[in-house]
């Protein structure tokens, strides 16, 4: 197949370039194009117009990926052709020359089965491609199977691919390995067979060990009855010596009661009770003699009292006269008081009467007493007046104190000045305020700019190469930072290159000397023969023998010529002289062969150094002069700035200063407009401030006076005014306050003064009522009033004594009457006493009588009680007999004296039988449940000296079973612990899953191993029999080819054996020298490489359809006269298939145009 | 009256074939046969049925662990309880396990004799149970020949365990015939061995349950037992029940439209999703076989083992962890057309070499000797059972020839030019 035409229509760069590749049979085409002409996309194209435009190409930098078209037209070798455009897409990529889709089996007939990786596998080669080709056959030894399989497989490094396999296949298994792969998934499922086998637990095992433990079982039941029965028999026999003493002395005491005989049991209170009747009969006998003897003496004292009855039965009456006595007494001693007290009475009254109403009887004066209601009034208006007075005097003092006060503080109101209106300066200071301290504000900016601006001078100063104002400073232009920078990495680059340059001029001056001296060196050592020498002398040799054949054989006259010829000598010896000077260059020149090449070879070197020095020298004049320019540029790049600049490096740094003083300069900037707003501020204040002060009558400020002054001034005006103003506001409204005082005081005064004239007409009318005279003060009034009560006083309480009086004399009169009626009844013998005297002794015989009744009547109550006493302890005594009878009827006795006696022989027996009872219930109680007969039966049987003895034995025997009890208990625990591991557990089937999985993992590496061991072996196989087959015949072609890419160097290849007796490729000197791959450079290898592949190809195209064959750039490393070779052997080629030759270097052209144009070797550019 | 069939519980015998690997559910997978039994149990309970037919293959005849007995046991004692009583004959395996010979059972459990046909009759369900257990490990006699006629006034069942006149997969035991079983006149055969399901014969039922648990990758598909319910002396449902915990499946992946290696994994993922969704989303074992003329064949076989974590990687992903890739099979084949493609004479050399692995004498004995080593120290395991690994078997040798193919040709073709 022929590529005819490529048309990039839409690709890469390129827009409808047509490339016409139809030129020539087969055709040689260089495809050339500088690097960015689209060399890469014009290869890329080539394989996408057959293969595809991959998904993720490149090429669409220019086309958007669906507009991208390659169109083509192919010819078979048949002369069908095929012309197509292909797109990007996923199908139906190939279209027609009009657009539309069509089968891409179209294709197939003109690709000849070649897929893309073949294609770019067996008919492209690029430099990379070549280069990896011939180291490939360098690491491989050369071995000549699979150097020409790798040629014939497209390069493939199948050293690394073989020792890959082995490598790979030996990772998974090794036969004695443990680390690879499947040799440790086979041990890792060993050990789960273990494991497996650990876990499961064996049927067989486990039923032994079921059967042992219902064994171990049964024998512990058993066990556990016997050590019952043991313990019991010891528990019996321990219960048995114990019970043996007991059981003794029970025989005795029942012996004991055998011996009393019969005997009567008595309850157990029989003696108490017996006790008790006796005691009662006692004590009932003792009553009966007291009470006999009491009731003698009472009977005796009773008979001996008298009672005068008519006395007593008028005891009351008797009584009651004796009371009245009392009172009688005490009235006659009142009577002679009262009769005092009377006289004393009646001579005040008559004092008292002479004072007030004199000439008048008491009786009269009686009615002349005064009204209580008068007296109240007069007391009343005696107060009201005293009031009165009061209130008219505080009222005259407070009009006083009011109307002074008033006018003191008139006169001050007058002597105060009228206040002006302070409002528009306060208004001014507040604004003024609200400003903030401007004068201060003002000061530290004025100060801040000073500072700042001799600080800036100072930096200006201090700036070098500058000598301006600052104010030009702004104003000038300098370079920026980015030049500065960029003019610092020229010069550097420069003065790099420069100092390069002197030092490689240097090095050549030095090595020219060191070589003139090796040529000096040969020469002192003796001249050396040239070859330029040989020729000269073999000329004149010539020379020479023309002139003797011309003489010799012609005859001629040769004279002249022989002088010039020699000038010296005769032409013969001349002649002579010259064959021998020839002779002995030649010698001296094949004698000094070595001495010659390297004098030779010096004097090249020498040439070359001069040269070399030359074109040094001016390259670093050309650096200097390129220095000075620069240094020039730099100059003028500061002209504009007036400023001399030193090196870049400085300048920055000099900018840097710059541009901060600039920045301060900016800064200052702002503190001036600062200060002048400031500025503006205050005057405009300063002008408002003054305007006030004016309107104030104050002095107005002049332009002299200092702001901050001012405005103290205006403060201090301020505060005056507003002090003032307050001022008058007080006292102005004091005034009013005591004004309206004045006024309520004055009011009171005329209330009081109304209220006395009120006054003294009801005065007056008062104390007429009281027959005063009208002049009479309330003082006065008062004491009479006061008179006019004691007088009256004492006529009340005379009247109450005369009253009383009466009274006592008439109770007495009653009382003499009723003791002498008294006396008439019950003692006429007292009728001789005196009333008082008779009352008296009466009362005297009463109080007697009665004495003598009450004793009377205590001894017969006395009598009364013995008598009683007397019954019951007869009763009592009859009581007590009868129980005693009672207790001698159950004792079987007659007399209750021999009681005791039989209560004794009872107790006896009875505490005889407590006693047994107790043994038996201590002997059934340790009996452990016998009845106490069985108890008693098996003492009897017992010999109870060796019960001590049987049970240490039974003892023994007991300890020695339990012993064995818990042997037995241990068996069956841990037989238990044995079995109750087997409990259902899937521990086992688990690790047999696991195994499963190992196995499974084994299966697939093992495949993984079988692959990559038949892969080696295969391969190995294929390298092997494609040597056998085609080593002579391609061995052959491509040995003709080395020879000639190798410029004749090689006159071919041959196979070698190593010492293990493997084949090898080497190369044959035309000397017939053998050089392995080993010994050839890496060129030679690029050409080895190269040959083999051609040859392959060459192979390949005897047989099969041809298919272009695409290179690219391949020759770099050849030098001009093996390229040019390669070039003619690709020509050669391209005889039997097309060639393609994308190259980036212009010189390949130049070596093919310098090719016979034979073959047609066409050029195509890029664009 | 209602009754379930089961056969072969093969109880704590691993799940086979079943690689470890990242993501992979293990946790699905252990105790899987445990599992179903408790599943068998739980659904006897549930169903209330009268009794269960167990007809062979307890456990695994070489298994020895006696736990697996004891948990064959605590189940047998949950039915026990429930009332429910139990008849098995010993199969082929359990004729070799220890474990049958020294495990005592529950009172509920009845094994019928492995001596002579043996007859149980059970009055209140007007039923006859007729069966022999395996004596030993190989049956090779028509043992249902000597089972007696059934019993006129009974409700018959057969209890054999038996491979009939020979099943795929299956060593041939007790063989007998259809009509054989026919001939007995019994309503219901209860048989085991065979561990696909199938109903054998509609009248009278000739039923193999299958095996309640799958185990490997040929025993694909629900598995379970029998709920059998009849009514006046006749089945009148038989109707399979569920019973397994991990399924095993294959799913076949078309890669036919695929260009490109995530096609395939994307084409495999659909399958995948389809599988588990039949499969109502329980724990599955897949086997993935991706095959078809395909683009993809390069990229896929350059680097299979890339694929197949990808694909794994998949599948725990879409399934949530419940997915396992039992094995992951490319049998695509190029859509390049390989075989028509001009390779030059040394690329043919090596196709050719490559098909000597299947034609070649000396290189299949070379291929033979270079994998003996490795042949040699396989576990036993590996070399045999349903598919043994023969390393020394020429067939091994062809079978790998086209894997062989790719790698050569992934690795040795790399060397041209980068256009």
């Amino acid at each position: 197949m022929k590529i005819l035409e490529l048309d990039l229509r839409a690709f890469g760069p390129f827009t409808n370039s047509k490339l016409d590749l139809s030129e020539g049979r087969e055709g040689m085409h260089i495809l050339y194009g500088p690097n960015e002409a689209g060399k890469s996309s014009a290869l890329r194209a080539v394989k996408c117009l057959l293969y595809g435009i991959p998904k993720n190409s490149t090429d669409n930098f220019v086309h958007e990926n669906k507009a991208l078209r390659i169109g083509g037209r192919l010819r078979n070798s048949d002369g069908s052709e095929l012309g197509f455009l292909r797109r990007k897409g996923n199908k139906d990529t190939l279209l027609s020359g009009d657009g539309e889709p069509i089968d891409e089996r179209a294709l197939d007939r003109y690709l000849h089965g070649a897929t893309e990786e073949v294609f770019g596998l067996l008919f492209g080669i690029d430099h990379e491609a070549l280069v990896r080709g011939g180291q490939n056959i360098l690491a491989g030894k050369g071995e000549t199977g699979q150097s020409l399989f790798a040629a014939g497989a497209g390069g493939a490094n199948l050293r690394a691919v073989l020792e890959g396999f082995e490598a790979d296949a030996d990772g998974l298994f090794r036969s004695r390995g443990q680390n690879q792969v499947i040799n440790k998934a086979i041990s890792q499922h060993q050990e789960l067979r273990k494991k497996i086998s650990d876990l499961s637990q064996s049927s067989r095992e486990w039923g032994e060990k079921e059967r042992e433990l219902r064994r171990a079982m049964a024998e512990r039941e058993s066990l556990k009855k016997t050590i019952e029965q043991q313990a019991a028999e010891v528990n019996r026999l321990r219960r048995l010596q114990e019970i043996s003493p007991k059981a003794a002395l029970r025989s005795e005491l029942l012996a004991k009661i055998e011996r009393m005989g019969k005997v009567t049991l008595l309850p157990e209170d029989f003696t108490s009770r017996r006790n008790q009747a006796e005691k009662q009969l006692n004590a009932a006998m003792e009553v009966k003699r007291q009470a006999e003897l009491d009731l003698d003496r009472l009977s005796a004292e009773i008979a001996k009292i008298v009672l005068p009855q008519k006395l007593l039965d008028q005891g009351d009456a008797i009584e009651e006269i004796h009371q009245r006595l009392g009172q009688h007494r005490k009235a006659a001693e009142d009577r002679v008081k009262l009769t005092g007290g009377l006289k004393q009475n009646k001579a005040d009254i008559r004092t008292l009467l002479l004072e007030l109403m004199p000439g008048l009887d008491v009786e009269i004066a009686k009615s002349r007493r005064p009204k209580a209601v008068v007296k109240t009034r007069i007391q009343k208006l005696s107060s009201l007046h005293a009031s009165l007075q009061s209130d008219q005097r505080r009222a005259a003092k407070d009009l006083r104190d009011a109307e002074q006060k008033l006018n003191k503080l008139k006169d001050d109101l007058k002597a105060l000045e009228t206040p002006k209106d302070s409002g528009p300066l306060m208004k001014s200071l507040a604004r003024l305020a609200k400003s903030g301290d401007l004068a201060t504000l003002l000061r530290d900016a004025e100060r801040a700019f000073q500072n700042d601006t001799e600080q800036i001078r100072v930096m200006m100063q201090r700036l070098p190469l500058w000598s301006r104002t600052f104010e030009e400073l702004n104003k000038v232009t300098v370079p920026s930072s980015e030049t500065v920078s960029r003019f610092e990495d020229e010069f550097s680059d420069c003065k790099v290159f420069a100092a390069n340059l002197e030092s490689r001029l240097a090095d050549a001056r030095l090595k020219l000397r060191d070589v003139e001296r090796q040529i000096e060196s040969i020469r002192l050592a003796g001249a050396v023969p040239t070859e330029e020498d040989l020729d000269r002398t073999r000329d004149r040799r010539q020379k020479g023998w023309g002139l003797v054949k011309k003489a010799w054989l012609k005859g001629e006259n040769v004279d002249e010529e022989s002088r010039a010829y020699d000038p010296e000598r005769g032409l013969a010896e001349a002649y002579e002289a010259s064959v021998g000077q020839a002779d002995e260059t030649a010698d001296r020149l094949r004698r000094e062969a070595a001495r010659v090449a390297e004098y030779a070879a010096l004097l090249v070197q020498k040439e070359n150094l001069k040269e070399e020095i030359v074109k040094l020298e001016a390259d670093r004049d050309k650096a200097q002069q390129s220095i000075a320019r620069k240094t020039e540029d730099w100059k003028s790049a500061w002209k504009p700035a007036g400023v001399e600049p030193l090196t870049p490096r400085e300048m920055r740094s000099w900018l840097e200063q710059y541009g901060k003083i600039l920045q301060r300069l900016e800064k200052l900037g702002e503190q001036k407009a600062l200060i002048d707003k400031l500025q503006e501020q205050i005057a405009e204040h300063r002008e408002e401030l003054s305007e006030c002060l004016e309107d104030l009558g104050e002095k107005p400020t002049g332009s002299d006076e200092d702001f901050g002054k001012l405005v103290e001034r205006c403060e201090a005006i301020r505060d005056k005014l507003e002090k003032l103003a307050r001022r008058h506001e007080d006292l102005e409204s004091k005034i009013s306050s005591l004004s309206e005082d004045l006024k309520k005081y004055a009011q009171a005064q005329a209330d009081t003064e109304q209220g006395l004239r009120d006054w003294q007409g009801e005065w007056s009318e008062a104390i007429k009522t009281l027959g005063l005279s009208e002049g009479t003060t309330p003082d006065e009034a008062l004491v009479t009033l006061s008179k006019f009560d004691e007088l009256f006083k004492k006529i009340d309480e005379c009247d109450n004594l005369e009253q009383r009086i009466f009274g006592i004399n008439r109770d007495a009169e009653i009382f003499y009457v009723d003791v002498k009626a008294l006396i008439g009844h019950v003692a006429p013998d007292f009728s001789g006493l005196m009333p008082e005297q008779a009352a008296a002794q009466l009362y005297a015989e009463l109080t007697r009588a009665r004495k003598a009744a009450a004793q009377h009547g205590q001894f017969a109550k006395e009598i009364e009680q013995k008598s009683k006493g007397l019954r019951d302890a007869e009763k009592q005594i009859a009581l007590a007999k009868d129980k005693l009878n009672n207790l001698c009827r159950q004792a079987g006795c007659e007399n209750p004296d021999v009681l005791e006696s039989r209560e004794k022989l009872s107790a006896d027996y009875q505490d005889l039988n407590r006693q047994i009872q107790m043994l038996d219930e201590y002997i059934v109680e340790q009996g452990g449940g016998m009845t106490l007969q069985k108890i008693l039966q098996e003492i009897e049987k017992v010999d109870v000296n060796a019960l001590a003895a049987q049970i240490e034995e039974f003892e023994s025997r007991l300890a020695e079973s339990k012993d064995h009890q818990a042997e037995i208990n241990e068996k069956v625990g841990s037989l238990r612990n044995e079995i109750g591991r087997v409990d259902g557990s899937s521990a086992a089937a688990e690790a047999a899953e696991e195994a499963q999985g190992v196995l499974a993992s084994i299966r697939e590496k093992v495949d993984e191993y079988i692959k990559l061991r038949l892969a080696s072996l295969v391969l190995r196989q294929a390298i092997e029999s494609y040597r056998a087959k085609n080593q002579g015949p391609l061995l052959e072609k491509a040995g003709k080819l080395f020879a000639r890419l190798t410029l004749g160097s090689f006159s071919g290849l041959k196979t070698g054996y190593t010492e293990s007796d493997e084949p090898v490729l080497q190369g044959l000197r035309p000397d017939g020298r053998v050089v392995d791959v080993a010994g050839m450079s890496d060129g030679t290898l690029d050409q080895l490489y190269l040959s083999l592949r051609l040859a392959t190809l060459e192979k390949y195209l005897e047989n099969n359809e041809p298919m272009p064959f695409i290179v690219d750039d391949i020759l770099i490393r050849f030098d001009d006269d093996r390229a040019k070779a390669a070039l003619e052997v690709l020509c050669g080629l391209s005889k039997r298939t097309q060639v393609l030759f994308f190259t980036h270097h212009m010189r390949m052209i130049e070596l093919a145009r310098e090719i016979k144009n034979e073959n047609g070797l066409f050029l195509k550019r890029l664009n | 009256m209602k009754f379930i069939h089961a056969a072969d519980i093969h109880l704590d015998s691993p799940l086979m074939g079943l690689q470890f690997y990242e993501g992979a559910p293990v946790k699905e997978i252990r105790g899987a046969t445990r599992r179903a039994l408790q599943n068998l149990v739980e659904l006897a309970s549930a169903e209330k049925v009268e009794f269960i037919l167990i007809a062979g293959d307890l456990y695994d005849g070489d298994w020895k662990d006696y736990n697996t007995g004891l948990f064959l046991f605590s189940q047998m004692s949950r039915l026990h309880d429930e009332g429910i009583r139990v008849f098995i004959i010993s199969g082929n395996h359990d004729a070799a396990s220890q474990i049958t010979k020294h495990l005592k059972m529950p009172e509920n459990v009845k094994f019928l004799s492995v001596r002579n046909p043996e007859t149980v009759l059970i009055e209140n369900l007007d039923l006859a149970i007729h069966g022999q257990g395996y004596p030993a490990r190989a049956v090779t006699e028509d043992m249902a020949g000597a089972y007696p006629p059934a019993s006129p006034h009974h409700f018959n069942i057969g209890l054999l365990h038996t491979s009939l006149d020979g099943r795929e997969g299956h060593e041939s035991y007790a063989p007998t015939n259809v009509a054989g079983l026919i001939s007995k006149g019994y309503e219901y055969w209860a048989l085991g061995h065979v561990h696909a399901r199938e109903i054998v014969c509609e009248n009278p039922r000739i039923v193999f349950p299958g095996n309640i648990q799958g185990r490997h990758i040929r025993e694909i598909g629900p598995k379970g037992c029998m709920l059998v319910e009849a009514e006046d002396g006749h089945p009148v449902r038989v109707e399979h029940r569920e019973l397994d915990v991990m399924r095993w499946a294959v799913a076949a992946v078309d890669a036919g439209k695929a260009v490109r290696g995530e096609d395939v994994i994307e084409a495999a993922s659909k399958i995948l999703t389809r599988t588990m969704k039949e499969n109502k989303d329980m724990p599955l074992a897949v086997r993935v076989e991706v095959a078809g003329t395909t683009k993809a064949h390069r990229e896929l076989l350059s680097n299979p083992e890339r694929w197949k974590n990808e694909l794994r990687a998949m599948a725990t992903d879409i399934s949530g962890g419940t997915v396992w890739l039992e094995k992951i099979r490319f049998a695509t084949r190029d859509a390049m057309n390989a075989a028509l493609a001009a390779k030059g004479e040394a690329l043919d050399e090596l196709m050719n070499a490559i098909d000597g692995l299947s034609n070649n004498r000396d290189l299949v004995k070379a291929a033979v000797e270079a994998l003996k080593d490795l042949g040699e120290k396989l576990p036993y395991e590996l070399k045999s059972g349903d598919e043994p690994i023969r390393l020394d078997d020429p067939e091994t040798v062809r079978r790998a020839a086209e894997a062989v193919r790719q790698v050569l040709m992934d690795r040795v073709m790399h060397g041209g030019m980068e256009l």
